[in-house]
């Protein structure tokens, strides 16, 4: 296929299906099916192929003029590959998801539409090949995770779609300050390996260094950093489906991945060290690593429970881009992937314990274990891996990272990494505890999933997240795992 | 048709005069007249833009053949073409909206529109300073009476107050074109820029031009006229009036102080209207944010987002980004403008009011409609990839590198406090609340929603290509 | 004192008489009639700018403020009976003749 085209068709492949969708009618169930799955089949299709493509060091570049100085470029390297691998794959799980987790609700339409075009803006944000087009895709996604926030309606969720609002748009806008100010400085700027803005370190190095301040200010919104995390806990009143997309796909995600690109590409990692603005982003990191799991402990509410661990876990990738060194490098870009298929798989088994059972807090979990064994399973599987039990996905990423702050020189990393996986297993293990091994009340007892034919969507996504889980930690170094891709990744960010 | 691209442009005048006329005479075939003239006016339109991209100069036309100082003319540079076309294009979706939202009791609407059309389109071709008095006072006149044109108390009110503000500015800006033929021998611009030397004369000149101009153009403290006007009008007034009307007296102002009196030592004066700007930005969306009513909202937006007009005024003689930046700005607002107001037309037609507090039953019923406003809201917040986003992104660049951070931050803060009432309305869309029978509905008819749609695809489209109508502004240079 | 002076003095009598009228008062009407003197001294000053200068009596008169005063005379006829309408009709609506600040909304 031409080059040119494939990555404009990745991202519209969702786009176009989105604004169709809209226009279908409530009751059109069958076509709006068949255009969700066709619209995910085909991006993972082009998306397989752009993998490909990118492997071999095919230069892929799309660009659009808009203005002097303002061009849409859409770039694909490994790391922004990697991204969208992760999106395009989780978005097919979570369509499948969805359309069983939604079945015969009101607003079916909407919620798809928004539901495409959120995907098609992580899409974008991963593909962005400068600061501009990165920063259009990031308010497109603010925008059409807003309807997905508040899609049930009612006061509550009116309430914490404002709050999401509030944050997201003032992360913007700093955001949007922060690229006019670099570009003021340095022109357009766009993403290379190695960065671009070393040559006006010296001239001028305080700018910088406040740029890099705004820029994380802004970026850590939607990463969740502490203390700009507050709306996360409260966008917990989306569907679980739109909670799986913000958590491990899209929002914090595009957050974090944010924060690497403009450590590596943007300013480089020599040059951020060189400013000395790594070490206090490292703190950060750490900082809201053991804050995000102390909340966590605290939930009752399960869905709540599992936010502050992404609060917790999102902010390892910062931690790892935060270490000078390729190890860490490693460790971080690879717990991007990591992080979104474990805890995808917690969020899907979180949906369906409410779906089937009516389960929101971690109280009623008791014996759950026998009555949804699949789903149990899948949800030991990805809260063993955050864990970072071996061989699962978790304990390779955490096992670079420690090596990578030794390596790095920052060894109490090691410290806070331990700290957290004591208390990652703190609030995971209870919970497997009681559903594998307590009995409940015996309404409890009595009540039994109800039987569906269409189960199957809500059962087979968390499965099958769940062997991926399984086969990034124990096959981590076989090719084409997410690590080797990592591995990858940093090479090339190394040697430019 | 003309084939002379000079004539082409009074031609923009004369077709809406005429149908004015005929209209007048004809009521009863108002659409249909007014329908065949949007459609005629395209042809020389279509012809100036042309002439302009092959030949990259400017259009002179002197009329009657009297040249300047003595006769009257008229050019046409790229970026007046640019708002020829910008006023075309909003004339359009009012025209197509008020198809079926001008009943027939409305038969004034619309030679009074085809005034107003004339009026902006003479305004924006004329050279010269007392020709700009006789459009303004034909725009305002046109204005007053369509914003009386529902004959309610609250509308005549509105427009009784419009009426002897904007006279008043009118005759101040006249007496100061009197005064300037006083100081330098001619209402020419060009003429005037030439021989242009600070006199006191000449600055008194200046200073009332400015002071009636800043009345018609409702910049902040001179707004509180807008927002009754525009809030009690119909619809499509309602989105003329926002859209073109207040930015006609802006467009006279920028050529004064640009062109004309450019070399005059006044920068001071130039830097209060920075201010006044940045004061607009703020009260205007502070007061938007508190509105109870739909359409009080959305004029009072109006009179934030004119403040992003002024805040770099004293910069667009001297950066190059500056007038491209805020003519994007200006178009973007005007396309974003009428969309917002075609669409609280909707809301009217469907609930029967505007009060925000019970529109929560009535905006899930809409979502063509709601879809236009979020839109429009996009562009009017200025997120990527609006128009309302790139004139954003320029004037921010003219600011930091002239380095007034107090416009660059208040740039980014006007469209967060934008976001707080745009999310005001639509989250009234996703209230959860069941719409029911109980409550009367009626549906608007689908032209009216799409046409809505339409102009706030218009100002988003301006912002994906924006490349063409960049480089439209720079054919020709400034004169 | 030559005849544009005076006719000076009184253009700026009577910009000065129609500004105050239009600024002191709430009653539309009389504010009407303060926009026409303001126009009225417009007008008057036109005239005196197009007398030839005192030194220089050969240049004859100006034609084009004459032309100024004209084409604004027209207008000015056609504001005040338009405007006359318009402040009739809102008399038997609201059966006042002022406006009054605020209380807009609703």
């Amino acid at each position: 296929m031409n080059s040119a085209l494939l990555l404009p068709m990745i991202l519209f492949s969702s786009f176009f299906t989105g604004l169709i969708i809209f226009f279908l009618g409530e009751s059109m169930h069958k076509a709006r099916t068949f255009l969700n799955l066709l619209g995910a089949v085909l991006k993972v299709v082009l998306v397989v192929q752009l993998l490909a493509g990118v492997h071999a060091e095919e230069p892929y570049h799309s660009v659009l003029k808009l203005a002097p100085g303002v061009e849409i470029v859409l770039t694909a390297d490994a790391l922004s590959v990697f991204f969208v691998t992760l999106s395009a794959a989780l978005w097919l799980l979570t369509t499948i998801y969805a359309i069983g987790y939604l079945e015969r609700s009101p607003n079916r339409s909407r919620f798809f539409g928004f539901f495409s075009i959120c995907v098609s803006a992580t899409t974008g944000v991963a593909l962005s090949g400068n600061l501009i087009t990165f920063l259009l895709f990031y308010e497109l996604l603010t925008l059409s995770t807003y309807p997905l926030v508040i899609h049930k309606g009612g006061d509550k969720a009116l309430r914490a779609g404002q709050r999401y609002l509030a944050y997201t748009l003032i992360g913007g806008a700093i955001l949007l300050f922060a690229i006019a100010w670099l570009q003021s400085l340095a022109g357009p700027v766009a993403f290379v390996p190695g960065g671009a803005l070393a040559p006006f370190a010296d001239e001028h190095a305080w700018e910088l260094k406040v740029i890099f301040a705004l820029l994380i200010l802004g970026l850590g919104v939607k990463a969740a950093i502490v203390p700009l995390h507050g709306w996360l806990p409260n966008a917990m009143v989306a569907p679980a489906p739109v909670s799986s997309l913000l958590h491990a796909v899209a929002v914090v995600k595009a957050g974090a991945f944010g924060i690497v690109r403009m450590v590596y590409e943007v300013y480089g990692i020599e040059l951020s060290r060189d400013l000395g603005l790594l070490h206090p982003l490292a703190i950060v990191a750490s900082i809201t690593i053991l804050y995000g799991s102390f909340c966590a402990l605290a939930q009752d509410e399960l869905k709540k429970r599992l936010a502050y661990s992404t609060v917790s876990q999102v902010s390892y990738i910062v931690l790892g881009a935060a270490i000078f060194g390729p190890v860490a490098t490693i460790g971080g870009i690879v717990h991007l992937f990591h992080q979104g298929i474990m805890k995808i798989t917690l969020f899907f088994a979180a949906g369906n314990y409410a779906q089937a059972l009516g389960i929101h807090r971690i109280s009623q979990m008791n014996g759950v274990g026998r009555k949804m064994p699949w789903t149990t399973v899948a949800f030991s599987v990805g809260a063993l891996g955050m864990i970072g039990v071996p061989p699962l996905a978790g304990y390779v990423s955490k096992w670079y990272l420690q090596k990578g702050g030794v390596e790095g020189g920052e060894p109490w990393i090691s410290a806070v990494l331990s700290m957290s996986s004591l208390l990652n297993a703190a609030y995971f293990l209870p919970i497997l505890y009681r559903a594998w091994f307590l009995s409940g009340s015996p309404e409890q007892e009595a009540a039994s999933p109800a039987k569906r034919t269409d189960w199957w969507m809500l059962v087979l996504p968390p499965v099958l997240t769940a062997l991926f889980v399984v086969y990034a930690g124990a096959f981590a170094e076989t090719p084409y795992s997410p690590l080797e891709w990592a591995k990858m990744i940093a090479q090339r960010e190394y040697e430019p | 048709m003309p084939t002379d691209p000079a004539t082409a442009a009074l031609w923009l005048v004369l077709i809406p005069l005429v149908t004015a006329v005929i209209t007048f005479l004809l009521p009863s075939a108002g659409r249909c007249l007014v329908t065949v003239a949007l459609a005629i006016a395209l042809l020389p339109l279509m012809q100036l833009i042309q002439y302009l991209w092959v030949v990259d100069g400017s259009v002179i036309h002197a009329l009657g053949g009297w040249a300047a100082p003595l006769g009257i003319a008229v050019s046409v540079q790229g970026d007046k073409a640019f708002l020829l076309a910008l006023i075309w294009l909003v004339c359009v979706g009012v025209g197509l909206y008020s198809l079926r939202y001008m009943g027939e009791g409305y038969k004034a609407f619309w030679p009074l529109w085809m005034c107003l059309w004339a009026g902006l389109n003479g305004l924006v071709i004329a050279d010269d300073l007392f020709n700009l008095y006789v459009t303004l006072e034909l725009i305002g006149l046109a204005a007053v009476a369509l914003t009386a044109l529902t004959g309610e108390a609250a509308a005549l009110k509105a427009a009784v107050r419009y009426l002897i503000l904007g006279l008043t500015g009118s005759l101040l800006y006249l007496l100061g074109v009197a005064l300037t033929y006083a100081a330098y021998g001619a209402v020419d611009m060009p003429t005037v820029a030439k021989v242009m030397t600070a006199t006191p004369t000449g600055n008194v000149a200046i200073a009332l031009m400015t002071v009636g101009l800043c009345l018609k153009a409702a910049i902040f403290p001179a707004h509180v006229w807008l927002p009754p006007a525009h809030a009690n009008a119909k619809a499509p007034v309602s989105a003329l009036l926002s859209a073109l009307v207040v930015k006609g007296a802006f467009l006279i102002l920028v050529r004064l102080w640009c062109d004309v009196y450019r070399n005059a030592q006044t920068s001071g004066a130039q830097e209060w209207l920075g201010y006044l700007g940045a004061a607009a930005l703020l009260w205007g969306a502070s007061q938007a944010i508190i509105q109870q009513r739909l359409k009080m909202l959305i004029a009072y937006s109006t009179v934030a987002q004119l403040g992003y007009l002024f805040l770099l005024f004293p910069l667009i003689p001297t950066h190059a980004n500056a007038w491209p930046g805020v003519l994007l700005m200006l178009a973007a607002h005007a396309l974003a403008k009428t969309a917002f107001f075609l669409a609280a037309g909707n809301v009217i037609w469907a609930a029967g009011h505007d009060r925000l507090r019970d529109l929560d039953i009535v905006m899930p019923r809409l979502p063509v409609t709601a879809f236009a406003i979020a839109l429009a809201g996009v562009s009017l917040i200025g997120l990527p990839p609006s128009g309302g986003f790139l004139g954003k992104w320029l004037l921010l660049g003219v600011a930091m590198e002239s380095e007034r951070w107090w416009a660059a931050i208040l740039l980014v803060m006007g469209g967060l406090l934008a976001s707080v009432y745009i999310f005001r309305v639509l989250m009234l869309v996703f209230s959860g609340k069941a719409p029911s029978d109980a409550v009367s509905f009626q549906a608007p008819p689908p032209i009216m929603e799409w046409a809505a749609l339409g102009m706030a695809l218009a100002a988003i489209a301006l912002g994906l290509a924006s490349e063409l109508p960049l480089a439209l502004i720079e054919r020709g240079g400034r004169p | 004192m030559e005849l544009s002076k005076v006719y000076m003095l009184a253009a700026a009598a009577l910009v000065a008489i129609g500004l105050f009228a239009i600024l002191r008062t709430n009653h539309v009407v009389r504010q009407l009639l303060g926009i026409n003197l303001l126009g009225n001294g417009i007008f008057l000053l036109l005239i005196a700018i197009a007398q030839a200068p005192a030194d220089a009596p050969e240049e004859g008169l100006d034609p084009v403020p004459q032309a100024m005063v004209l084409t604004g005379i027209v207008v000015a006829v056609c504001a005040t009976g338009f405007a006359l309408t318009l402040i009739e009709r809102y008399r038997a609506v609201s059966g006042c003749l002022t406006v009054k600040e605020g209380a807009d909304a609703d």
